[in-house]
C-alpha cells in the first residue's frame, strides 16, 4: 500500500470514528434525558407527599424539576434526530431509495442545521452574558442562570453535530432507513 | 397576503419532509431575519417554553402510560369490562369502547390507547365473527378518546399555549368524552345487530369478580388522577408524577415489571416527549415571528370585520381545521392554528375553554381521516390490515364525531357544565 493510500485509509478510519463518536454522544445524552424525566417523577411525588402528610412543601422541587425538564429536552435533540423520532408529514417523496427523496432529506437536514446554528450562536451569547454578569433566577434557590441557559446552545450544538452524521448517512446508504413517526398523539 | 405566503412556505417545508418542529422554528427564524428583527429572542423563546411546570405533565403522563402499557394492564382492563358486558348484543364492541375510555383516563394519548386496547380486543372480536373493517374502525375511533378524556396531552398543550386553566380544560373534556363513548356504544350495538357475530358466553359472578379485582388498581389509578385534580389536591403535573410512581408500584407488585421493561418504558416515553416538546418549542419561535408580523392580529381583524356571527366563525374554523386535518397531524394543527385563532375568540365571544374542547374534537376526527390520520396507521399496524380496510371502518365514526362537534356548538353545556358548576 502506498503512503497516499495509507493516508486515505487513515482519514477514512478517523472519519468513521468521528461519526461513531457523535452517534454515541447523541445516544448517551438521550438516555441521560430519559432518566432525568424519570427522576422528576420522584421529585414531584416527594413534593406532594411532603405537602400533604407533613405540611412541609419544598422550595426546590418546582425549580429543579423545571431545570431538569429544560436540560433533558435539549439534550435529547440529537438522539431524536439520530433515531428520526421527529414528526414528518409523509405525503410526498415516499420512495425511500429515490434520488428525489435523498435530495429532500438533505434539504431537511440543511434547514435543521441552519436553525440549530442560529440557536447555538445567539444561545451562547445569552449564556455568556448570564455567566459574566452573574445573573441568577429570582426564586428562593436562585441558581445561576448560566446553568439553565447553557442547555439551549449545548443541546442545539449536539443537534448540529448530528446533522453532519445524518447527512453522511443519507448519501452513504443505498437505502435510507425510515422509521419516521407521523405524529404520536 | 403575507399570511398566505407564510402558510404556503410552511406547507412547502412540510412537503419537502422537513420535520415539523424544525419547519416551524426554521421558518420563524427566517421571518425574523427577513424583517430585520433581532434573533436574540429565539433562544429565549426556546428556553422560556420549556421552563414550565405545567408542561411537566406531558413527560410524566407519558411515563405512567408507558409503564402501564409495558406492564400489560390493557389485557386486565379489557377482560374485566368484557366479563360484564361481553355477552350483550355488540358486547365486545361495548367492552372495547369502555376499555378505551378507561385507559384514556390514565394515558392522555390516543396512540397508546389504540395500541394497548387494539392488541387485546382485535383477536377476541375477530374470533367472535365481528366484521373486520368494523373492528378496525372501532379501535381507531376508540383510541381517539385518549385525547378528549382527561388527562389529555393536547389539552395540556392548549392550556400552556393559551394560558388557560388545565384542570378546567380537563373537566370540560369529561362531558364530550362520555357523550362520545355513549354514541360509539350505541353505534356498536346497531352495527352488531346487522352482522353475524357470536355473543361471548356470559361470565359467572366469580369470573367477573376475579377479572374486576385484577383491573381494580388501574381503574383506581384513573379515579385517583382525575379525583386529585378535580378536588384541588394536586396540579395536573403533580398528579401525573404521583400516578407514574403508583403505576410503577402497581406493576412491580403484580410481578409485571423488571429492570428491562422499566428501561424500555422510560426510553419510549422520552422519545415521545422529545417529539412533542421540540414541536412545542419550534411552534413558539414561529408564533413569536408571526406575532411580530401581526398575523394573528390581522386575521382577527379580518374575521371581526367580515364575520359578525359567532356561528359562522365556528363553521369557518371547523371547515379549515377539517381540511388541515387531512394533511397535518394533531399537534402541529393545534400549535399552528391556536395562536392565530385565539385573539379572535374574545371578539366573537367564544369561551376559550369551550373552544379548546371543540378544537380537540376536530383533532380527534383528524386522527381517523386519511391520508395523515395517525390512529389509522396505528390500527393498520396492530391489525396487519390495509389502510383502505381501516378507513372503511373508520368513516362512520368520523361522521359521528363531526356530528358531536355540531351538537357541542348548539349545546355548549355538554363541555361547560362540569367545570363551571362543580
Amino acid at each position: 500500500m502506498s503512503p497516499l493510500q495509507l493516508t486515505f485509509l487513515f482519514e477514512v478510519l478517523q472519519f468513521n470514528s468521528m461519526i461513531r463518536l457523535i452517534d454515541q454522544l447523541s445516544e448517551w445524552t438521550g438516555k441521560l434525558a430519559a432518566w432525568m424525566f424519570f427522576a422528576v417523577g420522584f421529585f414531584v411525588t416527594y413534593e406532594v407527599f411532603m405537602r400533604h402528610f407533613f405540611t412541609m412543601p419544598t422550595i426546590w422541587v418546582d425549580e429543579v424539576s423545571r431545570i431538569f425538564q429544560i436540560w433533558a429536552t435539549f439534550l435529547a435533540g440529537g438522539f431524536a434526530l439520530k433515531h428520526r423520532q421527529l414528526i414528518v408529514i409523509d405525503v410526498a417523496f415516499r420512495d425511500k431509495d429515490s434520488l428525489a427523496r435523498k435530495c429532500t432529506e438533505t434539504f431537511a437536514i440543511l434547514v435543521i442545521l441552519i436553525f440549530s446554528l442560529v440557536v447555538v450562536w445567539y444561545g451562547f451569547e445569552l449564556w455568556y452574558k448570564a455567566l459574566v454578569k452573574g445573573h441568577t433566577t429570582d426564586t428562593f434557590l436562585a441558581p445561576p442562570k448560566w446553568l439553565t441557559h447553557g442547555s439551549v446552545w449545548f443541546g442545539f450544538a449536539l443537534i448540529s453535530l448530528q446533522t453532519f452524521v445524518e447527512f453522511i448517512k443519507i448519501w452513504r446508504k443505498s437505502s435510507t432507513k425510515n422509521n419516521l413517526n407521523k405524529g404520536k398523539l | 397576503m403575507e399570511a398566505f405566503l407564510i402558510l404556503g412556505g410552511l406547507l412547502a417545508l412540510f412537503i419537502f419532509r422537513v420535520p415539523v418542529a424544525f419547519a416551524l422554528g426554521g421558518l420563524g427564524v427566517f421571518l425574523l431575519w427577513w424583517m430585520g428583527f433581532n434573533l436574540n429572542g429565539v433562544p429565549q423563546r426556546l428556553y422560556g417554553t420549556m421552563d414550565s411546570f405545567e408542561l411537566l405533565a406531558v413527560p410524566l403522563f407519558l411515563l405512567m402510560s408507558n409503564v402501564l402499557l409495558k406492564g400489560g394492564v390493557g389485557k386486565d382492563l379489557f377482560a374485566a369490562v368484557q366479563s360484564w358486558v361481553g355477552h350483550l348484543p355488540g358486547g365486545l364492541g361495548i367492552a372495547t369502547i369502555l376499555s378505551c375510555g378507561i385507559f384514556s383516563a390514565i394515558s392522555g394519548s390516543s396512540v397508546a390507547t389504540a395500541a394497548t386496547i387494539g392488541t387485546v380486543a382485535m383477536p377476541e372480536m375477530e374470533s367472535r365473527g365481528y366484521e373486520r373493517s368494523f373492528i378496525l374502525g372501532l379501535l381507531a375511533a376508540g383510541g381517539t378518546l385518549g385525547i378528549m378524556i382527561p388527562p389529555s396531552i393536547p389539552l395540556i398543550i392548549y392550556g400552556v399555549v393559551t394560558e388557560s386553566s388545565i384542570p378546567t380544560l380537563f373537566l370540560a373534556g369529561i362531558g364530550p368524552g362520555l357523550s362520545l363513548i355513549a354514541v360509539f356504544i350505541a353505534f356498536s350495538i346497531y352495527s352488531a345487530k346487522k352482522s353475524d357475530f357470536q355473543p361471548a358466553p356470559k361470565a359467572t359472578l366469580q369470573e367477573r369478580v376475579q377479572a374486576t379485582v385484577m383491573a381494580l388498581p388501574t381503574i383506581g389509578l384513573a379515579v385517583a388522577i382525575i379525583g386529585s385534580i378535580y378536588m384541588g389536591l394536586a396540579t395536573p403535573s403533580e398528579s401525573a408524577g404521583v400516578g407514574f410512581i403508583l403505576s410503577l408500584l402497581i406493576t412491580f407488585v403484580m410481578g409485571r415489571m423488571n429492570w428491562r421493561i422499566m428501561v424500555e418504558a422510560v426510553e419510549d416515553s422520552m422519545k415521545t416527549t422529545i417529539m412533542v416538546f421540540l414541536i412545542v418549542a419550534g411552534a413558539k419561535v414561529f408564533s413569536y415571528a408571526i406575532t411580530l408580523y401581526r398575523i394573528p392580529q390581522d386575521i382577527s381583524q379580518l374575521i371581526t370585520e367580515n364575520i359578525s356571527n359567532p356561528s359562522i366563525f365556528i363553521l369557518v374554523v371547523g371547515i379549515v381545521l377539517l381540511f388541515m386535518g387531512f394533511f397535518l397531524e394533531s399537534l402541529s394543527m393545534l400549535l399552528i392554528m391556536v395562536p392565530v385563532l385565539f385573539p379572535s375568540l374574545e371578539a366573537m365571544m367564544v369561551d376559550p375553554v369551550w373552544f379548546g374542547i371543540f378544537f380537540v374534537l376536530l383533532i380527534e376526527t383528524a386522527l381517523i381521516t386519511p391520508p395523515v390520520g395517525m390512529n389509522l396507521f396505528v390500527i393498520q399496524a396492530v391489525g396487519k390490515a390495509s389502510l383502505q380496510e381501516v378507513v372503511k371502518g373508520a368513516w362512520p365514526f368520523s361522521i359521528i364525531m363531526l356530528s358531536m362537534a355540531v351538537i357541542l356548538w348548539f349545546l355548549p353545556q355538554i363541555a361547560l357544565f362540569i367545570p363551571y358548576n362543580f
